[in-house]
Formats: C-alpha cells, sequence, structure tokens
C-alpha cells in the first residue's frame, strides 16, 4: 500500500507544497522547526484541508480537489501519537487505549501492553504516569486501532534522553511487527539514522531529498541538506583533471583532493564535501603508507559530545577548517589535546560531490 | 508602626459587607421562621421561584450549551459582535431588560404583535425574564470551559475513529463539566434573585409571578418578619451556591 502526497496549502508564514510516494517501513521526515512537517502529517490526517491536490491512499481517495472529495479524519483510520502526549485525563490507560475499539479488543490490549511494556499501569490515570509511559499508551491507543498508516510528531522530544533510547527500541519492535508504514517527524539526526527506513529532507514547505536513510546521509543533493544531516565539512573547488573510471583531480580553494570518478568536464566548479565521522586520523606511529587526500592540521579545540570528541581542526588561515569526530579513547589514548599537529585523511570513498 | 495607615480602609470594606448580612439574622427567632414559612405570602413565592428559576435554568442549559460549544470552537463573520451582544444583560440595568421584554414579547411588543401573543404579566414571562438575564452567566462559563479543552484531545478522539458528535460527548463535556456546572449554578443564583426586569415585565401576582425578591420587596409593607425570613433564606441559599462554586472551581 502507497501513500500518495501531492498538495500544496498557503499557511500564514509558509506556501507547502509536497509531492511524495510513501511505501512500507518508516519515513523519517526531517528538518527544522516550521518548516511545514507537523502540518504535512495534519494534512494526511485530514485534520488540515489542502488547497490543492490529492492525498491517496492505496485506492481510497482520503483528497482530491477536482472531484472535491475529502475524506473526514474520523473515517481515514490514520493513527496519530502527537508531540505533547493527549491522553483522555479522565480516563484510565485502559479506557484510553480502548478508546476507538471498545472492549471486544482486550486480547490485542493485552498483548500491546506487554510489547511495550506497561502491564502493570492499565488501571493508573494519565496524570499518574511518566511521560515516557504517556506515550507509550499513546501509541498503544492509535496500533490497535490498525490504522493504515501510522503519524508520530516528533513522540520523543518530551522525553529525556535515557526514556527516549527505550521509547525508540520500543517503537522499532512494534513497528516491524505490526507492519505499519510510518512517517516519523523528527529534528533528531540520531533518531533519523536509527528509525527510518526512508529520510525526506523538508525545509520551508517543501521536500529538498527523499530517498534511503543512508544515502542521504552520505549523499545529500544539495547543500541545505548537506547542512541538516550534520555533513559539516563543505568546500568548493574547480575540476583539474579526469581520469575515466578511476579518478577526479579537484583543485579545492583550501586543499585539493582526488575522489571516484564521476562524468564531468575540466574546469567546472564543484562544492564537495564529508561527513566529521568519516575524516580518520592518522597514527603517527603507522598510517604512513597513506598518501591521498591527507592533510595536515593543528588542533583548534576539542568539544566533548557524549562518547565522542569533535575535533577542529585548522588546515588554512581561517579558524578552523575541518571537523572530526573521534571515540574518547583515542583522543585519550594519542593524548591529542589544542595547539598539537596531527595528520588526517579525507578518504576518497567518503568524499561526496554535492550538486549545487 | 507609621506603615499601618492602610489597615483601616482595608478592614472597612470587609465589615461594609458583613454587618448588613448578619443584621438580617439578628432579627429573626427561630419560632418566627417556622410560623412566617407557613404564610402564604412566603410559601408560594418558594413555589414560583423555584418552578419558574429551574424551567428557566433548563432552557438556558439546553440552548445555552451549543450555543457556546459554536461560540468556543468555531469562525464565523459576526461573531465578536454576537458574543458581546450575549454578554450585554450582565451590564444592562435590570429595568431596562424589563423595558426590552415588553417591547418584544408583549401585547404590543414586535414579536407580540405579529404572532398575536401576550405573554407579558404571565408565568411565561417570569421565566422569559429569568432566562434572559441569567443565561449570559452560563454561556460564559461554558464558552471558557469548552475552550480549555486542548484541540489535540478532540483531535486525537477523531483519528482513532470516533465521530466529532460522539467526541463532544466522550472527551469535550466530560472534561468541561466541572465549568459548566459551575456556570449553571451561577447562572440559576441569578436567576432565583431577578427582581426588576421580572417586576416590569411579569408584574407582582401572588401565587403566579411573585417570585422571592418581588415578595419581600411586598411584604417589607405588610409583614417586616416575612421579608426577614425570605431574605435570611435567600442569604443561605446564595452563600451555598458560592461555596458549591468555589468547591468545582478548585477540584
Amino acid at each position: 500500500m502507497t501513500l500518495s502526497i501531492n498538495v500544496s496549502k498557503q499557511l500564514d508564514k509558509l506556501y507547502l507544497q509536497v509531492d511524495l510516494q510513501i511505501g512500507k517501513g518508516l519515513t523519517v521526515l526531517l528538518g527544522p522547526s516550521g518548516c511545514g512537517k507537523t502540518t504535512l502529517l495534519n494534512l494526511i490526517a485530514g485534520l488540515i484541508v489542502p488547497d490543492k491536490g490529492e492525498i491517496i491512499f492505496g485506492n481510497k481517495v482520503y483528497y482530491h480537489s477536482e472531484t472535491k472529495s475529502h475524506v473526514p479524519v474520523y473515517k481515514r483510520s490514520v493513527g496519530y501519537v502527537f508531540q505533547a502526549p493527549t491522553l483522555f485525563p479522565h480516563l484510565t490507560v485502559k479506557e484510553n487505549i480502548l478508546y476507538g475499539v471498545g472492549r471486544q479488543a482486550e486480547k490485542e490490549l493485552q498483548h500491546l501492553l506487554s510489547l511495550l511494556r506497561i502491564e502493570k499501569l492499565e488501571e493508573r490515570m494519565p496524570a499518574q504516569i511518566s511521560g515516557g509511559q504517556a506515550q507509550r499508551v499513546a501509541l498503544a491507543r492509535a496500533l490497535i486501532t490498525k490504522p493504515n498508516i501510522l503519524l508520530l510528531d516528533e513522540p520523543f522530544s518530551s522525553l529525556d534522553n535515557f526514556v527516549r533510547q527505550k521509547v525508540r527500541v520500543d517503537l522499532m519492535n512494534v513497528l516491524k511487527e505490526y507492519n505499519i508504514p510510518g512517517i516519523l517527524v523528527t529534528h533528531d539526526l540520531e533518531e533519523a539514522l536509527m528509525l527510518g527506513d526512508k529520510i525526506a529532507v523538508m525545509d520551508e514547505g517543501n521536500i529538498l531529498q527523499y530517498g534511503l536513510a543512508k544515502e542521504i546521509f552520505s549523499r545529500p543533493a544539495n547543500r541545505k541538506v548537506a547542512r541538516f544531516v550534520g555533513m559539516k565539512n563543505i568546500y568548493q573547488g574547480r575540476v583539474k583533471e579526469t581520469v575515466p573510471n578511476k579518478r577526479v583531480l579537484i583543485e579545492g580553494i583550501k586543499f585539493d583532493v582526488e575522489v571516484p570518478y564521476f562524468p564531468v568536464t575540466e574546469g567546472t566548479k564543484v562544492v564537495f564535501g564529508i561527513r566529521p565521522e568519516d575524516v580518520l586520523y592518522l597514527r603517527p606511529d603507522r598510517d604512513l603508507s597513506i598518501k591521498i587526500n591527507t592533510l595536515k592540521a593543528r588542533i583548534v579545540d576539542i568539544i566533548d559530545e557524549k562518547s565522542l570528541c569533535r575535533l577542529l581542526l585548522r588546515v588554512t588561515a581561517d579558524y578552523y577548517d575541518v571537523e572530526m569526530l573521534l571515540p574518547r579513547h583515542v583522543v585519550d589514548k594519542r593524548g591529542l589535546k589544542a595547539g598539537d599537529f596531527c595528520r588526517v585523511s579525507l578518504q576518497r570513498r567518503s568524499l561526496h560531490i554535492i550538486k549545487d | 508602626m507609621k506603615n499601618l495607615w492602610w489597615v483601616l480602609p482595608a478592614v472597612l470594606l470587609p465589615l461594609f459587607i458583613i454587618i448588613p448580612i448578619i443584621s438580617i439574622f439578628l432579627n429573626l427567632e427561630i419560632g418566627t421562621i417556622i410560623s412566617e414559612i407557613n404564610q402564604p405570602i412566603v410559601y408560594e413565592a418558594l413555589r414560583v421561584s423555584f418552578s419558574t428559576s429551574l424551567i428557566s435554568i433548563l432552557l438556558v442549559v439546553i440552548s445555552g450549551t451549543p450555543f457556546a460549544y459554536v461560540l468556543a470552537s468555531k469562525d464565523f463573520k459576526g461573531k465578536r459582535l454576537l458574543d458581546s451582544l450575549v454578554d450585554l444583560p450582565m451590564v444592562l440595568p435590570p429595568a431596562v431588560a424589563g423595558v426590552a421584554l415588553l417591547m418584544s414579547f408583549g401585547r404590543r411588543g414586535l414579536i407580540g404583535q405579529s404572532f398575536g401573543l401576550n405573554i407579558s404579566f404571565s408565568f411565561v414571562a417570569v421565566v422569559l425574564a429569568q432566562i434572559f438575564v441569567a443565561a449570559p452567566f452560563f454561556v460564559r462559563a461554558a464558552k471558557s470551559s469548552f475552550q480549555a479543552v486542548p484541540k489535540e484531545l478532540k483531535s486525537a478522539s477523531l483519528t482513532l475513529g470516533v465521530t466529532p458528535w460522539r467526541t463532544f460527548w466522550r472527551v469535550t463535556l466530560p472534561l468541561s463539566a466541572t465549568g459548566l456546572m459551575g456556570g449553571l449554578v451561577m447562572s440559576w443564583a441569578r436567576a432565583l434573585g431577578e427582581f426588576g426586569a421580572t417586576i416590569m415585565f411579569a408584574g407582582n401576582f401572588r401565587g403566579v409571578t411573585q417570585t422571592l425578591p418581588l415578595a419581600i420587596y411586598t411584604a417589607m409593607e405588610s409583614d417586616f418578619q416575612a421579608a426577614m425570613v425570605i431574605s435570611s433564606l435567600m442569604v443561605i441559599i446564595s452563600l451555598a451556591v458560592l461555596i458549591l462554586v468555589k468547591r468545582l472551581i478548585n477540584q
């Protein structure tokens, strides 16, 4: 079953125009706040009516501006988990989950309760459970109605890090079992990569790029997407030499690099990039054989990030030119500190040409 | 000590409110209460007041609830104006309300004339006068309690396959119930205390249109003790209403 969306909608500050086909698995909608992600979910759910276009799920027409058909929300069978917990405060957890289906779903209820690890909460009121539990209940409440599609609007954003990890894993398991196509809105890269089968990058009401998660992360289509998906190192250059089926030599403004061959004429301006985690640290005692795309750099600063360290490296006269992510133990073992020199490699296979 | 100059005025106001209320009860004896309640002027006024105010409040709830819901959740042209107009009776002098009702439902009024009706000076007129002045209290409270129900809860209900009509009964109404009750009680108290519009539009006929406040007015000239008894009853009812409303709000 495919959800096919082709709609436009004029909002207060935004003109939303989206053409997207969503199939099996979980599609992550990634983008900055205010870019229209939630609006898109509301359009799919039917909470907002588009100005023009069509929304079709399988052979069911949810909305079509030509035929003036608009299926109301309650007939669309769309599961929706909202950003803020929206449990009915006057009903118990059990009553909340059974709200859309009634008592005959008791067996399904027990199954979902154990799957989401909320068995003992049945008789509690929403005010008596935690945020993470509340979102699990909301998830169960949506799933028990056997929706055609599941919409998740930043369901983890109000949870602390530890709880968030757990609920994510629960969500993955549930989605696998129920095999419902889903759309997850987030601006968390880690979440997008971990949960998304596919990613759609959205900005200012438009889809910038849509594709497999790994592809989006390593092959962003343009600079904007590159910035969203954390490809921090982006450089400009000009094609100096092409060796068909082997390599392309790029003369960069900051430094020269070699990238795998792609059809391009010499002299063309190009933009290329590499993810900070793909920058390779070369050990001074070994790795001397690696010569291609190596840079000698001075460490400007080292920033701690959870289990990783972000190293800001200076190659030219700028404040810093390259960001590199290293596991903390490497930084500790090598005794790296600001002011030190080191050698790094921008490996050919990690370098990516960005169409701009 | 020199910063305590404000204590005296601050104490004056509550005293000014409490002393008159207490003084009603000071002139009463238990024996007279029982004998006075058996006076026709008292028990007939009780009967008229309770029957009219209960009918009024029932009609206010039946018509005011859907109206308040529309005000709370829909947008339409002229909504602000309509909203203010409906509130008008809250600030309008009751005598003006009485004139307005006479000019519309009286024998020679707008509606009275076109339908050949004469509602004025009847039991129905008492009910109409009460609805006119008391309805805004309910509509106001109902509107704000409907607005206090988060929109996302309604959206969530719809996405779970529940129709808007059933969503109203299963989510919106239970969550605004205490607010509605508070509005209902306030509105009923206002209907019970209605005087000006009633005496102008419905007149002062014992057993038909003479409500408790009108009975106090009448008894002041003939049976002073009866006026005292009715007044004390109304103080007790009003106090009970206030306590109930505060309890509901605190829940």
